[in-house]
């Protein structure tokens, strides 16, 4: 039996109808439409018309044409090409390196004397622009920078010139401050408060840090205690908690100088009143130049709680 | 053989008869021999690449034509889907017929190059007044049916004219339909596209056109 279908069924379907797209069914139930709508038909009709029209007109050359003939030779120019590519592609190019194998152990040693010489030349290069500490660059560096941490000042000094050199520094037309305790001595609370005199050599950077400091002289009591490890580690402690104002050149620029402090702890008793007057000598600063510090300046370091007074050197 | 049914399609004067004949290639014997000729050109073989170009080259140069409507320019973009072809031939897996395959990459190739070619070359476009001019009468070359040769002429110039405006996607489904007799799912593999896509697009395409044939009417 013929299904029925009206024309809107009917109309989805006839491009596939033309185009044999339908299963056997709905061909027939199609078929059987268009025998009796003209409607339908006659879209048919249009559709098969319309692919007739874009055949008729297709722009495909006859087998005798000129445009075949130039056709055909669209195979001999394809494989040029592609022979082409094929030649001048990487992967061709790097298996011809190899067909000719006389020239592969040349090759290799050529690349490893080229390789040899990189790494020298590398290497000599590193090792020029390593600055070393003695070389005659770090010292014209150094000096072409005073007051840097390498090269400090002396603080209050009158030198200007530089005897080597003849460097001028205009900065220090008005001599050098001192650099100024930031903190009222409390690093030193740590000390024992014992009697016993310190020297101490060091830099204060610009920054107003103890960068480079050396213990000349330590007494305990009276008795020589250089070299003790209590000692050391106190003043390193004292020395790593120590802030200072940098010193300054009169118009204001921060500069390193060095320092030679000598601290002085000294108890003083309350005279017996019964006692023969005591007669305290003064505590003398070991004010001895010693190198590498070029002055010496007393910094006043000095506590004791035990005593009301205190004597600074 | 291959090269003997596929040279055979080409050769064949399109017809409306030939299209619905179309889908009755025997595709398994084809693919048979396809699998064979792809293996061959895959190894480098150039006697195999100069087979695949001969088969195919005449197919992709009408398409290429069809879709620029310039034979200089419907040459070189065949010469660079033979290239595209050889470069991607190994990954081809047997997902569809290589024609197909082939097709797929000249659209996409003409798809690329049409869109400021075409603005740039209309003038240079070839009419078909110009192409029967050269080419000699259509009714030599064709096998449409008398009664309909009588309007078919003028009809189809018209058909042509309004077939080049509509847009890429329409009109090349309507070509690989009517000229190269491909099947829906075919069209739709070729676009990268669904069946049903390919429905809409050639019912939208034949509205255009049978507007275009019902004012040619009045």
């Amino acid at each position: 039996m013929i299904p029925y279908v009206g024309c809107e069924y009917a109309r989805e379907h006839l491009d596939a109808f033309v185009d044999g797209e339908l299963s056997v069914d709905e061909q027939v139930a199609v078929e059987s439409h268009l025998r009796w709508c003209r409607t339908c038909a006659a879209r048919v009709e249009d559709v098969q018309l319309i692919g007739d029209a874009i055949r008729l007109g297709s722009l495909v050359p006859n087998a005798d044409d000129e445009e075949v003939q130039t056709v055909n030779h669209l195979q001999s120019s394809v494989l040029i090409r592609v022979r082409t590519e094929e030649e001048l592609s990487f992967g061709a190019r790097f298996r011809d390196m190899f067909t000719d194998m006389r020239l592969l152990w040349p090759a290799l040693g050529a690349t490893a004397a080229v390789t040899v010489g990189l790494a020298l030349a590398l290497s000599v290069l590193y090792s020029t622009t390593l600055e070393r500490p003695e070389s005659l660059a770090t010292m014209l560096e150094t000096l072409a920078d005073p007051g840097g941490e390498r090269n400090p000042l002396m603080p209050g000094n009158s030198a200007r010139v530089d005897r080597l050199f003849g460097y001028v520094d205009s900065d220090r037309a008005g001599g050098i401050s001192m650099p100024r305790a930031m903190d009222d001595g409390t690093a030193f609370e740590s000390i024992p408060e014992q009697d016993a005199t310190f020297a101490v050599a060091a830099v204060v950077n610009r920054e107003g840090r103890i960068a480079n400091y050396e213990l000349l002289k330590s007494e305990r009591g009276g008795r020589q205690a250089r070299g003790l490890l209590f000692d050391v580690e106190m003043l390193d402690a004292a020395v790593r908690q120590s802030r200072f104002a940098p010193a300054q050149t009169p118009v204001g620029r921060a500069v390193a100088v060095n320092m030679v402090w000598l601290i002085v702890m000294t108890t003083v008793q309350t005279p017996d009143p019964h006692a023969l007057p005591l007669r305290v000598p003064a505590a003398v600063a070991p004010a001895t130049r010693i190198p590498p510090a070029e002055s010496i300046e007393e910094a006043p370091l000095k506590r004791s709680d035990r005593l009301e007074t205190s004597t600074t050197a | 053989m291959l090269s003997r049914t596929v040279l055979n399609f080409m050769a064949t004067p399109i017809s409306g008869g030939f299209v619905k004949n179309a889908g009755a290639v025997a595709w398994s014997e084809v693919d048979t021999q396809e699998a064979a000729l792809i293996a061959r050109c895959n190894t480098g073989d150039e006697a195999a690449c100069a087979d695949l170009v001969s088969i195919h080259q005449r197919m992709v140069y009408s398409l290429a034509l069809h879709l620029l409507g310039d034979r200089d320019e419907a040459l070189d973009l065949s010469q660079e889907v033979f290239l595209r072809v050889f470069r991607t031939l190994s990954s081809f897996r047997g997902q569809s017929a290589l024609r197909t395959w082939i097709y797929r990459i000249v659209i996409n190739q003409a798809r690329n190059r049409q869109r400021w070619w075409r603005r740039r070359h209309r003038s240079s476009q070839v009419s078909l007044d110009d192409h029967l001019q050269q080419f000699g009468d259509v009714e030599s070359k064709t096998d449409v049916l008398p009664d309909r040769q009588l309007a078919s002429k003028e009809t189809s110039t018209r058909i042509w004219q309004a077939l080049d405006r509509l847009p890429f996607d329409q009109r090349t489904a309507l070509i690989l339909r009517e000229i190269d007799g491909l099947r829906y799912d075919e069209i739709a593999f070729s676009l990268g596209v669904a069946v049903g896509t390919v429905k809409s697009r050639l019912t939208r395409a034949r509205q255009t056109l049978r507007a275009e044939l019902l004012g040619l009417r009045t």
